[in-house]
């Protein structure tokens, strides 16, 4: 008789984020440490782009990373990855801030940007395309700022970006045109009112 | 692929094909190199994607102070040990005191007449007069802490 012996699947390595969260929910607080700095940095680039306000957007990246602790046992990697968990909070709590304030963005402030560029000319256009799109960007709904801010600087793909803004990705898809074709439009009239 | 499909696949993800959805990329690149309308709608969102990356990713960032995020309860236990303690000290003595409040202390008269001064002869010390001692006894009865009692307080 020949036994045949299966070869044992692996168990699913969960991704280190994962893995710091099972210690987090241990009260694993050196775990925290590490989970605070590996999402403290895409947090504020996602709140302060969707807000447009940065002492609002820190207030929320606080407020995100204090509940990955306090809330850490309703964590269910079994539903999704910490990224995605915490983006989706970052996202809410965005949005019911902007409902609760409205803040005013300053325009102006979009003049006082500073500028890497090399020549004082360069420099100049730099400024002038920075500030036109800081205008623009001011005009658009907090939704679609998050979505380009997920889609431009963190290089999420349309299915993730659905999954913090709790729709479809088609639904997505048509946010992301309709932000894109606005922000052309809006930098095209400030183009012409200065010509 | 159409070219309103292809245009706006382009309009909502941009120029570059990676992002594109994947099912739709082959057609849609075959479609960009016959098609100038779309050449034209790719270059122009090719300005639009380096304009809105820079814009994503230009945010000044900072570090948070982890342990300053976690709750209170978390507080070590060894730190948070003495000043239970002290509280639970001042609390013996209330309870004590209280105690003694609500049960009386013995010896202690029922309804003591109130003491004023035309009770007390000129003639007598202060604190002779037999109707002030008894009150005064109890008084300090309750009040004086023993030794332990004045460890916590």
């Amino acid at each position: 008789m020949v036994m045949t012996v299966q070869p044992v699947p692996p168990p699913a390595v969960p991704d280190t984020l994962s893995a710091l969260m099972l210690r987090v929910q241990g009260g694993d607080q050196a775990a925290f440490t590490m989970l605070v700095r590996a999402l403290e940095g895409p947090g504020l680039r996602l709140a302060d782009r969707t807000l447009h306000d940065r002492a609002a957007a820190e207030d929320v990246v606080q407020t995100a990373l204090s509940r990955l602790w306090t809330m850490a046992d309703r964590f269910d990697a079994g539903r999704g990855s910490v990224s995605s968990w915490y983006r989706r909070m970052i996202v809410n709590l965005c949005l019911d801030r902007h409902r609760a304030r409205r803040p005013m963005v300053a325009i102006e402030e979009a003049t006082e940007l500073p500028s890497q560029a090399a020549s004082p000319e360069a420099e100049a256009i730099d400024n002038d395309q920075k500030r036109r799109l800081m205008a623009a960007m001011a005009q658009l709904a907090p939704r679609q700022r998050a979505a380009l801010a997920m889609f431009h600087g963190e290089g999420l793909s349309v299915a993730e970006i659905a999954a913090a803004l709790e729709a479809t990705p088609k639904a997505i898809e048509g946010l992301l045109g309709r932000a894109r074709m606005e922000i052309k439009a809006l930098i095209m009239a400030q183009e012409e009112e200065t010509q | 692929m159409t070219r309103e499909r292809a245009l706006e696949i382009v309009g909502a993800y941009g120029a570059d094909p990676a992002r594109w959805p994947a099912a739709e990329r082959t057609a849609l690149l075959a479609l960009a190199a016959q098609d100038a309308d779309v050449a034209t709608a790719m270059a122009e969102a090719r300005e639009l994607d380096a304009m809105l990356g820079d814009w994503a990713g230009d945010v000044p960032l900072r570090q948070f102070e982890a342990q300053a995020l976690l709750p209170a309860r978390t507080v070590p236990v060894a730190a948070s040990r003495r000043p239970f303690l002290r509280w639970a000290g001042g609390g013996a003595v209330a309870a004590a005191f209280a105690t003694v409040l609500v049960l009386g202390v013995p010896g202690m008269p029922p309804e003591p007449q109130p003491r004023t001064a035309t009770n007390v002869s000129p003639e007598l010390p202060l604190g002779s007069a037999s109707d002030s001692t008894e009150p005064l006894d109890g008084f300090a009865l309750i009040f004086t802490p023993t030794a332990d009692e004045e460890e916590l307080i």
